[in-house]
């Protein structure tokens, strides 16, 4: 440990750390550019310059290891001169586009330019551009504006370091010097639009969210990607019901500062329209609009008509901790299904670097192991594998939790399969999900950023997600499905009397052993997650 | 009057001066490899020799600061990246006496310890003298000079002769380290120093020709000998560089800290054309210029630097009153923009504006306050950049503002150059980007 003082505050560091991370220990931000945590330390961007004492010249604060009684001023006269020269040198050249950029408003550039830019420039000659260089397509998720670009390196860093994959690159020197990829080496790797994540300005957008919202228009909530087992932190950038972006959300012990592009987009999925009201089919085998009133009494009477080795239910990995739950609860304990299965989709491999090791997502959904953990599928007469390729012949209601449970539900003949079943029940939010056609009784479902709960990723870590805006149309999530149901069949039953998911998550400890030990940890950066159980 | 010398240039008057026969059979080496290294780098230390590339920085410090059972191999680089301008000293030495250098590097080599190979990184320009290397080297592993078990001590050592692409900042040591390692030609930010994370991950030495050529004369003649030339902490012979408008202009030899009027105007002949001194470069085109009322100073690190100057690898540029000082400092500018790596935001905004600034100047469009911005401009360069060239392009151009501020006035009020001055510049000529 070393002790030293940051403007005046004493603090304790780990020996060896740079100033720009002791400096946090203080509460004192050294703005910077070029430096990330994640990527090595080059000393280019000189904006954290800082006055040690003791030292002739001012040092780059990223370059500088702390020691033992060491004094540092971040914020005084000759580090404000320093640090305003350094930002004067990256304005002269940068177009200052920001009403039409779209880093404005979360760029790093903008926002220090407001604390160290000048109103009034000196500089008297025309701004350096680079002629055809200023929308470039450089990979198929990536568009280029080098005209903005400020030298940083951090997108060259992250394909060198990160990916491995090189394709970008410093081309020519002195002022000329432009950020490329390589002659027929597009910038298309798995996890290609990390680089505008991590761009401290707008030189590289995604070609997906570019030109859709200004930033400050966007509401955001913390989340997990639902697109493989990893479980990457995210944000969730949405709008009026609408999700326009998935950002990464920092979290060193899953996916640090990073996210695959394939779970970065896999929101596109939710542009379709939606399932929104319930619909049951009638006497003249019509799957017509209903109330939830109506369709839940459809089930009532499926279930009530039946015994529990004729009740066959398909978990989904795509569910909580808490819907399986509650599922379980509902079909096993209290209907005495016989069979209640989950399965998943094989998917990737997709590769996702911790801070520390790489992690390979290999499931195509977020949440089997939590799905298995609370007692899915470990007592079942059939698996989801014998409904779907033998058939669901001699069952009496087949209740499907979430049609998107496997992409093999869209094959006509696994479809004609579950359908042997007397009574289908399926909760769907897909319109355009052909088991919403053969079903008796459809209910509206919810996408995951319309959840509340928990999933478990395949290190074991239970991780929170957040609702980002409520339900389309009347719509519900599956907690409250289940809950309406067991209300509706076992009125005594003490679990479906709230929908209250973070309730929910403690009565869970005691049932499942897995979630018993679960310590929830906030790491200051907004990421909320559990050690593994 | 001092006299010049012949120590470093020894041989170079010599018919077949780069071959190995007229060099002689490596005497100080075999003496040296007799020795245990760290009295050879105790000599080193005892002679005071200071680095002849430019910062003067002690050669034996440079050398004891190599760590002792390092994992990987130490590396011992010769900077031959002579791309000052104004310089070009190291070039006589390696045309004209290549085994010099090889031998003070056999011996440095031994002195660091545990260093396997040597590596002489020459600028792409210098063709010929990478032939002459290549020559030298051949015949050194001839005679068992280089190689394995030299002179039979037990030794191993090798050299490459690595060709530049003509960078400036490559004589940089990180830069020349970065390149030598196949990278992009771009300094490395420190700490971890060379001595200790160097090229391939090994400890690395950096050292200039002319410091390595003097060590096989130390280890020859004795610590008090190279003591004996110059001053003490300015000690033995220096090669100078003279050129720009004197009568004879060339690479001198004589002990460190000649004087500088003395140098210019008894040994070069005096200013071309008998015309008046206007100012001098001492050392190299990163050093700050020196008034005619300022040069009666010797040429060695410590007095340059009083002068508020620096002697840097010794090019002397001599400015006559027919010089346009704004023209000249553009000239400078240009080439430190061009020879900006474009890393670091200093260097490669502010040398690039500082040009602009200049060229408007020359070109009649300066402004009344561009003086003082290029002052102020300066000072967020000076010490703020990654690498010593932000530092290097804003020595001339502080230097020339503070000194020649009614010049620098003249050509914002009236539009033009000063009246007898002239330019080297065709303005009618279109600028070449870089």
């Amino acid at each position: 440990m070393a002790k030293v003082t940051i403007d005046g505050v004493e603090v304790d560091v780990q020996d060896g750390i740079n100033v720009i991370e002791a400096a946090k220990a203080a509460d004192v931000h050294v703005p910077h550019f070029c430096y990330h945590p994640s990527l090595t330390v080059v000393g280019q961007c000189r904006m954290c310059l800082v006055e040690v004492e003791g030292m002739p010249k001012l040092q780059a604060g990223c370059a500088t290891p702390v020691k033992d009684g060491m004094k540092i001023h971040v914020y005084n006269d000759k580090v404000d001169k320093a640090r305003k020269g350094q930002m004067e040198f990256l304005l002269i050249n940068h177009p200052l586009d920001c009403p039409i950029c779209d880093k404005a408003g979360e760029c790093p550039l903008q926002d220090y330019s407001f604390n160290y830019g000048s109103v009034e420039s000196r500089y008297g000659e025309y701004k350096r551009t680079y002629p055809g260089m200023d929308r470039t397509a450089i990979g198929p998720h990536v568009v280029q504006n080098m005209n903005r670009c400020i030298h940083c390196t951090r997108c060259i860093r992250f394909t060198q370091e990160i990916t491995e994959t090189k394709e970008l690159g410093f081309f020519k020197r002195g002022a000329a010097t432009e950020v490329g990829v390589f002659p027929d080496t597009p910038l298309d790797n798995w996890m290609s639009a990390c680089v505008t994540d991590i761009c401290p300005t707008g030189a590289l957008t995604t070609r997906e969210f570019r030109f859709e919202s200004r930033v400050w228009n966007l509401d955001s909530a913390e989340s997990v990607c639902n697109g493989c087992d990893v479980g990457c932190n995210i944000f969730v950038g949405h709008r009026n019901g609408q999700v326009f972006r998935y950002r990464p959300r920092v979290n060193p012990d899953v996916n640090d500062h990073w996210l695959c592009d394939y779970g970065r987009f896999s929101h596109e999925r939710y542009e379709t329209d939606r399932v929104v009201v319930p619909k049951v089919r009638n006497e003249d085998d019509y799957l017509g609009i209903s109330t939830w009133i109506e369709a839940l009494d459809a089930i009532a009477v499926a279930f009530n008509g039946t015994s529990g080795e004729k009740i066959a239910v398909i978990a989904s990995a795509n569910m909580t901790n808490e819907e399986a739950w509650l599922a379980k609860k509902l079909f096993a304990d209290n209907a005495g299904a016989a069979t209640l299965d989950v399965m998943v989709d094989a998917i990737g491999p997709i590769k996702m670097k911790t801070r520390t090791e790489w992690i390979l997502g290999t499931q195509g959904a977020p949440n089997f192991r939590g799905v298995q953990n609370v007692g899915v599928g470990a007592k079942t007469t059939k698996t989801v594998e014998q409904l779907m390729t033998e058939g669901a012949a001699g069952i009496d209601v087949l209740y499907i939790c979430d049609a998107g449970f496997s992409d093999r539900a869209k094959d006509p003949q696994v479809i004609a399969n579950l359908r042997q079943a007397k009574t289908l029940i399926v909760h769907s939010w897909d319109v355009n999900h052909p088991l919403n056609e053969v079903a008796d009784v459809l209910l509206p479902a919810t996408v995951h950023v319309e959840k509340e709960g928990t999933f478990t990723n395949l290190q074991g870590r239970v991780q929170r997600i957040h609702q980002a805006y409520p339900p389309k149309g009347q719509a519900v999530t599956d907690v409250e499905i289940f809950r309406r149901i067991g209300v509706k069949l076992y009125p005594a039953a003490a679990e479906f009397r709230s929908a209250d998911v973070e309730e929910m998550f403690e009565t869970m400890r005691g049932d499942v052993p897995a979630l018993a030990n679960v310590v929830w940890s906030d790491d200051g950066s907004g990421a909320v997650a559990s050690q593994p159980a | 009057m001092t006299e010049p010398i012949k120590v470093l240039t020894a041989n170079i008057d010599k018919p077949n001066s780069a071959s190995i026969e007229t060099y002689g059979d490596y005497a100080a080496a075999r003496k040296a490899l007799a020795m245990k290294p760290e009295d050879v780098v105790t000599l080193v230390k005892d002679s005071e020799l200071r680095g002849r590339g430019g910062a003067g920085f002690p050669t034996g410090m440079k050398w004891s600061f190599v760590p002792k059972n390092a994992p990987k191999p130490t590396y011992l680089l010769c900077n031959a990246d002579e791309s000052e301008p104004g310089t070009f000293k190291d070039r006589v030495l390696i045309e004209q006496d290549p085994h010099l250098l090889l031998e003070g590097m056999l011996i440095a080599a031994y002195a660091i310890g545990s260093c396997p190979m040597g590596y002489i990184y020459i600028r792409g320009e210098f063709y010929f003298g990478a032939t002459v290397l290549d020559k030298a080297l051949e015949e050194a592993r001839a005679k068992g000079f280089l190689g394995k078990n030299i002179f039979g001590t037990g030794f191993d050592f090798d050299m490459t002769v690595h060709r530049g692409a003509g960078a400036y900042i490559c004589g940089e040591e990180t830069g020349l380290i970065e390149s030598v390692e196949g990278h992009r030609g771009q300094p490395r930010v420190k700490p971890p120093f060379p001595a200790v994370v160097g090229v391939f991950g090994g400890p690395t030495v950096v050292n200039n020709v002319e410091t390595l050529a003097c060590v096989p004369l130390i280890v020859k003649n004795g610590a008090e000998w190279f003591k004996g030339f110059g001053t003490p902490k300015n000690t033995g012979p220096k090669l100078y560089c003279v050129s720009g408008n004197v009568k004879k202009p060339g690479v001198y030899e004589f002990p460190m800290g000649i004087n500088l009027k003395e140098l210019i105007y008894d040994h070069c002949g005096g200013i071309t054309g008998d015309r008046k001194l206007k100012a001098v470069i001492p050392g190299g085109a990163s050093a700050p210029m020196l008034l005619p009322d300022e040069i009666d100073l010797p040429l060695n690190f410590d007095a340059v630097m009083k002068a508020g100057s620096m002697l840097g690898s010794a090019g002397i540029i001599v400015l006559d009153e027919s010089v346009c000082i704004v023209d000249a400092v553009w000239r400078l500018a240009k080439f430190f923009a061009h020879e900006s790596c474009g890393q670091c935001t200093p260097c490669r905004e502010g040398t690039n504006w500082l040009e602009s600034i200049l060229d408007r100047l020359e070109r009649g469009e300066g402004r009344p306050q561009d003086a003082d911005l290029l002052l102020d401009m300066s000072d967020n360069i000076g010490g703020k950049s990654l690498c010593a060239l932000g530092d290097a392009a804003i020595g001339p151009v502080i230097s020339s503002v503070r000194k020649f501020r009614d010049e620098y006035v003249y050509h914002v009020t009236h539009k033009s150059c000063l009246p007898g001055t002239r330019r080297y510049r065709r303005l009618d000529m279109p600028v070449a980007a870089h």
